[in-house]
């Protein structure tokens, strides 16, 4: 076995869980998320011998996973596949239990978080999940801090004017009508 | 709101990793595959070499004969003018040697 399978294949073994967690947030179904993830990881194989910091080289594969989720968008077939109604209605509980509304208000959030286009998805995720600032996103995606500032905000009013404010108030707009 | 909003993501981003389970046999595939990806790249690359060194000793070969009939008259209808046709030349003054 060489040096980049013995290398690359620890890597693997060590941190495919938490890669695999990042590629479902960021395309929000396992089968893509996988699919995703395998796919990253063959390219960082290929492009081994380029990456000189092999510290850095969880950030690469990141950066690598979400530049390929955001070019998987671009084919119309991905998007067909990806794309989810932005209605998502559901029957909703008539008794108020607020502990029931937290758990509610994360599925809708999820529900609506697919609604978003890939890049600010992605803007999201990296911000929110990975905690990372707006210079490190930009340079993950490649693009401005300009971009990605207003990606950012673009998303979050987008999920503002889809959620309603109130969990009480939520519960008798998602109601299905009789 | 914002902030409501935002701590609400970061809540429901943490709460989905328990939604994933392992991938099993994952480096195995990644590396079985990855291998294959570069060998195909690299017989592509080779290929292309081989094409292009192939035309290349084909234009040489082409060009040599070409090269030495040199110079070619143009074809009938071309403008290049055939030797045949060429005007004659006039005739040198004849330069009278003074006795």
């Amino acid at each position: 076995m060489d040096e980049r399978a013995r290398d690359l294949g620890a890597f693997i073994d060590a941190r495919s869980r938490s890669l695999l967690r990042f590629a479902y947030l960021l395309t929000g179904d396992h089968g893509l998320a996988e699919d995703l993830l395998q796919n990253s990881l063959i390219k960082v194989y290929l492009s081994w011998d380029r990456i000189q910091d092999r510290t850095a080289l969880e950030a690469y594969t990141r950066t690598v996973m979400t530049r390929t989720q955001l070019s998987w968008w671009r084919r119309p077939a991905r998007r067909e596949v990806l794309g989810v109604e932005p209605t998502g209605r559901a029957v909703r509980d008539h008794h108020h239990v607020p502990e029931r509304d937290q758990v509610d208000e994360r599925d809708e959030l999820w529900r609506l978080l697919a609604t978003l286009g890939p890049r600010p998805r992605a803007v999201l995720v990296l911000r929110f999940y990975e905690d990372l600032s707006e210079a490190e996103i930009a340079r993950v995606l490649g693009c401005t801090t300009g971009t990605v500032k207003s990606q950012q905000s673009r998303g979050l009013a987008r999920l503002r004017e889809r959620m309603p404010a109130e969990p009480h108030t939520r519960n008798t707009l998602m109601e299905e009508p009789r | 709101m914002s902030d409501e909003l935002t701590r609400l993501l970061t809540e429901t981003l943490q709460s989905r990793e328990t939604d994933v389970g392992p991938m099993p046999e994952l480096a195995s595939r990644v590396l079985q595959k990855g291998r294959s990806a570069r060998n195909r790249r690299l017989a592509l690359g080779w290929g292309t070499t081989g094409v292009v060194a192939a035309a290349a000793v084909v234009a040489v070969a082409l060009m040599g004969p070409v090269m030495q009939h040199s110079p070619n008259p143009g074809p009938a209808n071309s403008r290049r003018p055939r030797p045949s046709r060429l005007p004659p030349r006039s005739p040198r003054p004849q330069t009278r040697i003074p006795s």
